[in-house]
This record gives structure tokens, sequence and C-alpha cells, in this order.
């Protein structure tokens, strides 16, 4: 609880900072789809949309972007980075309808 | 326009459909006409071609009874090409161009004129045309009923009427009679719905409204696919077994689906069936990196849609093609311990052991999914003065149009260049084939028939001659591993009990079972006959072309005794009823009946149990409790219930439509 409490107070682009680092030697330097590792950083953009109430849009965005870039890896033969590129496109898609879900229906019916 | 031009895309397609030439591929097999007229026939619940050609309990494969009963009356007038066509072929075209349609017209997201693209990505997709090329024509009929009983659906839950929710449970009871696992996919996508529709009601007043019309809905669906399925349910129901029990592991444990969970990650979510366009099992082509616009035209209706009614509609969809590609994937990552998770651990999962069919979420989705963002495109573009060109045709909405319509063409563009094979093309009976039917027709007793090393499409069998593959028979897929069981002594006495009388070696004129490194190769043929001639209890009799049959000498009768001075003679009155006449019979004689063993044979004056055959065959046997010389019956006990099971489903279905009439006059004139 503790920790969740200081969150908000640094300074939030850091977090987002780390989350990308994160995710590009995710996508750039692991051979595999490995599940515990996926979960982890999804985990933690879970935890930063949460905190930071990102649109479901940002999301969604991410996810698009993510989809785009897996375009030419698919088309230069380096099949691994572009499946992992479409995995996160993915994962993103359900954060984005996690946010939705969370902060579009039941916040808003809460306060109701 | 969209629509000449989906009709006409169709037409191009499916041309072969418009010939009345047969078509058998993949799953869908081959009939003769004799084996048509058997269908013209109450329904059994013994069928003497299941189990390997030993005889099994047909109770849940009746589903399809009516389709069957309309194949043998339309067979006393047609060849079965043209039957193929009135029956399947036509009405999916049909069906599957308006069910997509009417969902669009329900949904009410975008103008009539873009339906025509749900119509374009639900049936001309790789993987609807995949398996109708594959044959697999329950699961395709069960594909196209999905958005027209959805759709019925969501028009019953927004405005009930009784003749909404009558239709509705009438069509949902031929979902259920085309396939279960789709029936099983579109009962999760109903539950899903209700949870989404959910989310927005707000008031446990409106929870109360929208939880009544739902128990009316489940009551009216279940009495009528009940009632509907009645003459294969209550059957069922008082001879019960767990149908799973009867499958092989090898279909039922987590490695069956690790094995079966050919599509990858990117497959799916692109909407590429992992064997296009060749359609080949177990071979997975490249990912094909232009089908990843897909998704992105999908997807990114999300970034477009406004947050009204309507947004709720398209992240259902959303959530239900990211459900579909987590599903469809399978055993695969990511996380694809979790499918194996739900097939071993969630009731009915079992039944979908081969993840593709989950594609439904997926095409379902995208077919909403797209459509829409190409209409938010397209009303972008002619709303912003920047791109507005004045000509009516040639302007950017339209080009836009045009783009992405030649770019889903693109996409298909084996499908339109005549490349598919499958059920996309027809075929020409092998003369060897019909003169090998003429011959077994001509010889009236019982006999099984052992194809080496398994049957051919155009393999004719019948209630007096089954026939059975002779990999199922040995469980041996090794490529020559059946004729080492044929070598082998008791094998003969094995076939003897089991009541073969001829081997059999196919033509293999469609290349489809000498296939080495996936190609025909002939020399297997080869060796196989000369091998088989080499065994001294298997004499060559016949040759059809390359055909070729051999003979083994005094096989069993379809029943026979283990006493030396009883005699019987046994007159088949059909497959579930057999009349036996007893000759110089003592008590305790045991009477040996060569079918696979069942407990819901029952003979008079005989104590049924089971006879072991070796390889795991058992049969059935009777004990006999009375001596001397009589008439008796054996039969099947299950299908005394077919005749009342067949009246309350006649009483149902007539119900029901009158019902639907009734409440269709009476809503119009309100």
């Amino acid at each position: 609880m503790k920790i969740i409490s200081v969150f908000p107070h640094i300074d939030r682009n850091y977090l987002f900072a780390i989350g990308v680092i994160g995710l590009i030697i995710h996508i750039a330097f692991f051979q595999s789809i490995n599940s515990i590792m996926l979960s982890l950083f999804l985990f933690y953009w879970f935890l930063l949309g949460t905190i930071y109430r990102l649109s479901d849009k940002y999301f969604f965005g991410i996810a698009l972007l993510f989809l785009i870039l897996s375009i030419p890896p698919f088309l230069l033969g380096y099949k691994e980075l572009a499946e992992r590129l479409s995995v996160w496109e993915f994962l993103f898609l359900i954060l984005g309808l996690w946010q939705w879900f969370v902060f579009e229906i039941v916040i808003p019916k809460i306060k109701r | 326009m969209l629509y000449i031009f989906l009709l006409v895309l169709i037409g191009i397609i499916f041309h072969t459909w418009f010939t009345f030439l047969p078509i058998s591929a993949g799953d869908w097999g081959f009939f003769y006409k004799e084996q048509i007229l058997e269908y013209f026939n109450p329904p059994y619940m013994w069928e003497t071609f299941r189990n390997l050609g030993f005889g099994g309990s047909s109770f849940i494969s009746q589903g399809v009874y009516w389709y069957n009963l309309l194949l043998g009356i339309l067979g006393r007038y047609f060849d079965y090409g043209i039957i193929e066509r009135i029956i399947w072929f036509f009405p999916i075209l049909l069906v599957g161009f308006i069910s997509p349609l009417i969902l669009g017209k329900v949904l009410n997201l975008f103008p009539k004129k873009f339906y025509p693209i749900i119509a374009f990505l639900y049936i001309v997709n790789t993987y609807f045309l995949m398996i109708m090329g594959g044959g697999q024509l329950t699961v395709v009929l069960g594909y196209i009923t999905i958005p027209l009983a959805f759709a019925l659906f969501i028009s019953t839950i927004k405005r009930m009427t009784f003749f909404k929710v009558g239709f509705f449970s009438f069509i949902f009871s031929f979902l259920f009679a085309f396939d279960f696992r789709l029936t099983f996919i579109f009962l999760f996508i109903i539950f899903f719905y209700t949870i989404f529709s959910l989310i927005y009601v707000t008031s446990v007043k409106d929870i109360v409204v929208l939880g009544k019309k739902y128990i009316v809905i489940f009551i009216s669906v279940f009495i009528v696919t009940i009632g509907i399925h009645a003459f294969w349910i209550l059957p069922f129901a008082v001879h019960f077994y767990n149908p799973v029990l009867t499958f092989d592991k090898a279909y039922i444990t987590s490695d069956a689906v690790r094995y079966f969970s050919f599509a990858q990650f990117e497959n799916v979510f692109s909407l590429l069936h992992p064997y296009w366009p060749e359609n080949i099992f177990g071979k997975v082509g490249f990912m094909k990196p232009e089908f990843l616009l897909l998704p992105i035209l999908a997807y990114a209706s999300l970034l477009f849609v406004e947050r009204k009614k309507e947004y709720m509609l398209i992240v259902f969809f959303a959530f239900l093609g990211l459900l579909g590609v987590f599903l469809a994937k399978g055993a695969n990552e990511p996380f694809g311990e979790v499918y194996v998770l739900l097939f071993t651990r969630i009731p009915g999962f079992v039944m979908l052991r081969d993840p593709t069919k989950w594609y439904v979420l997926v095409t379902l989705s995208y077919s909403i999914l797209i459509p829409y963002n190409i209409y938010k495109s397209y009303e972008w573009l002619k709303s912003h003065k920047k791109f507005s060109i004045k000509s009516q045709i040639y302007n950017s909405q339209n080009i836009f149009l045009i783009f992405i319509i030649s770019y889903l063409l693109f996409l298909i563009h084996p499908a339109i260049l005549g490349e598919l094979g499958g059920t996309l093309k027809t075929i020409e009976v092998p003369r060897e084939y019909i003169d090998y039917k003429t011959f077994i027709l001509k010889d009236n007793n019982f006999s099984r028939v052992l194809w080496i090393p398994t049957l051919q499409r155009f393999t004719f069998y019948s209630n007096t001659h089954p026939a059975i593959s002779g990999r199922d028979f040995f469980d041996d897929y090794k490529q020559y591993g059946i004729i080492s069981h044929l070598q082998k002594e008791f094998t003969k006495e094995l076939l003897r009990q089991s009541s073969v009388k001829y081997l059999v070696v196919p033509d293999d004129t469609q290349q489809e079972i000498f296939i080495k490194d996936r190609k025909y190769d002939e020399t297997q043929y080869k060796e196989i006959v000369k091998k088989l001639q080499k065994i001294p209890w298997l004499r060559e009799a016949y040759r059809f072309g390359n055909i070729v049959v051999f003979e083994l000498d005094n096989p069993k009768e379809h029943f026979w005794t283990t006493s030396s001075e009883t005699q019987l003679n046994a007159k088949l009155i059909n497959p579930a009823e057999y009349q036996l006449e007893v000759k110089n019979a003592k008590i305790g004689d045991k009477i040996i009946f060569a079918e696979s063993y069942d407990g819901g044979w029952y003979m008079e004056n005989g104590i049924h149990g089971a006879y072991d055959a070796s390889y795991n065959k058992y049969f059935n046997s009777f004990i006999l409790q009375k001596s001397g010389d009589y008439m008796t019956r054996v039969t099947y006990k299950p299908q005394s219930l077919v005749t009342l099971g067949l009246t309350i489903t006649s009483i149902t279905f007539l119900a029901t439509i009158g019902l639907l009439g009734v409440l269709l006059v009476r809503e119009r004139k309100i």
C-alpha cells in the first residue's frame, strides 16, 4: 500500500521510460516469448495505467503502433522479432480494454 | 454496387459449384447411389460402418439425420453431384451470404451499403475457404448459422416478442444439429455478450427485466431443441454413456491439444489459416505479412469510435476477436498453458482439441470491426475538405474503398485464380471403383472387407460388406506396419473371426494414401501388393484396374457359434435388428455376434456378454437359454425408443413451424 501511495509522486516520465526500455529489451534481446517475462512487463504497464488513469485509447494507440512496427520484420524475415511485437500489440489491446472497463464502466458506476 | 461485386466474386471463387459434377475432398466423402438410398430410412441408433466397420452406436451423430433423410429421398431421382448442391453447397452460399447481412442490420452500426463487406469478410476469408475446401461441411453449416443466430439473439434481447424467441430457438436447434463444437462456441459468444450487456445496466429493475428475458429465451431454446432432437436424445438418455470415454486417449490428452495447435499467434491475429492455401493437414505455411493489415484495420476502429451506445458493441467485438486469437492459437505462446488448462478442466473444451475452431470468434469480430472502420474512414474522407474531390465517383472516399477492396481481394487471390483444391474442384469416379462395387454387390452373404493400408475415397461399403481400415484395425500407422501383422499366423484367425473375407489394396487415384514426404509414392503400393502375394493364407482373387482383391478362405459369418452342432442363419432386418434362426441348439451354447461390443444389444433367450477377439476387439456374445430349433431376434434396445422420439420430434417441429407462422401473422397485424 505504501508503495502505491508514493508511486504517483514520482515523475511519471521516469516510470514510463522504464516501461518502454523494458519493452525494448524484451522485444530486441529475448529470443523466445516467455510467459513469466510477459506477465511481469504486463503487470508493470497495468500498474502504470491504473495509477495514472491512462485512457484506453492511449493503449489502443500503442497497440496499433506495435502492429505496424511488426510488419517490416516479417517482410525482412525476422520472424521472432515480429512475433514479439505482435504479441505486445495483443497485450496492449487487452490493457486498453481493461482501462476502458475500469475507468469508463466500473468507477463511474461506483461514483453514481 | 458492393452487392453485385460480392455476388460476382462468389461466382468466380465457387464456379465449380455451378456445374453438376460430383465433389468430394478431405472429410467430405463420396456416396454411390446404392449408399444414398440407404439413407431413406428411420434413424438407426446403430450403424454398421462405425467403429472401423465393426458397428457402433450413432446417437450423437444423428443431428444431421434430416439432411441424410433428404439425401435418401433425392437420391431416388438425382445423382450425387446434383444432390450435393441442392442440400449442401447452394444453401451454404445462400445462408453464408445472408446471415452476416442480417447481423449487420441488427447491430445497425453503419449504413447498409457497407453490409456486403461483412458478408465478404465472413465467407471469403482464409479460414472459411480452408474448412470449406477441407470438406468439413458440418462445421461450415454451423459457421454460417452463427451470425444469424447471434443476430436473432441480440434482436430478441433488444425487443422481445414471442415470434423472435421462437425463431431464435428454432435456429439454435439447427446449430445444435450441425455441430456441437460450434454450439459451444456460440454459447461462449452469448455468455460474453450478456456480461457486456450487464455493464450498461444501471438499475436493479433493469437487471430483473433482462434476467426475465434470458429465462424465457433459455426455456424456449431448451424445449424446442430437446423436442426437435428427441428422436436421438431420448434413446441416448436411456442408454447413457459419456461419449468422451469412448474416445481414444490420443484425442483427449493435453498432448493432443499441443499437437493440434497448428496456428501460431500471428496467424490467428491476422486471420490467416495456418494451412492457407495448400490445405495439407499438418503443413503450416509461412506467415504472410500482408495479412497483418487486417488486424490494423480491425482494431483501429477502437480509435475512431465515439463514446456512445455503439462503443459497447465495438469494444465487445474487439474483445471477442482478442479472445478468439488467444484461444485459437491453442497451446502456442503466449500463455499457451492456459488453453491446456481450460482443455483439461473446463467441461466442453474437450470437444475443441483442434483449437482452430475458435477462429470463428476472430472472423465474426473482424467482420464487424473492419467494415465499421472502413465506414468511419470513408465518412472522415468525405467530410474533410482537404481531401474532397467534387466528382460523384472519382473522389477520395471511393478511392479509399477501392483500395481496401483490392487489398482484401489480394489476400484471397489463390481462391480467385482457382488455385484452391478440395471441395472447390470437381471429381470423376474412377472406372475400377465402379467395377469393384458391381463385384461386391453380387456377393449377398455378410462379410467384411479389410483395406490395406486404408480405405480409398471411392471405397464402396454397405451393411452387408462393411469396410475396415487396415491402419486403424491394427493400430499401426507405419509404412508397412500392417504387413508385419498380417504375416503373423494368429492374424488369420482374428480376421476369420471378424468375418473378413476380402483384403483389398486400393488404387490411389486421388493420391491421398501412398504418400512419402507429402508426395505420391507408387513403390509403396507395389511393395504392399508384392508382400501380400507372399502371405500363404491369402489368395489373389480379382483385379479391377490397380485394385487388387485377395480372398481369405472360410471366414466366419456375422453370427457364429463355438458349438460344432448348432447351426445359425442370420437375416439383417436393419442395422439395429437381426432375425436369427437357431438349429440343434443346447442350453449354454455360445453365439458370437461379430459387431463391436455394446451393452445395448439384446437377444431373446440369450444372456449377453463380451467376446475378446484380441487386438482390443470385443464382440457381443450370447449364452443360449433355450435348446432346440427356433427363431429369435437380436435387437439394439435403444432403437425401441426411436419411434416415440420421432413422434415428439415431429410434433415439436410442426408445432414450432405452425406457431411461428401464427405469431408472424399476428405481429404483422399489430
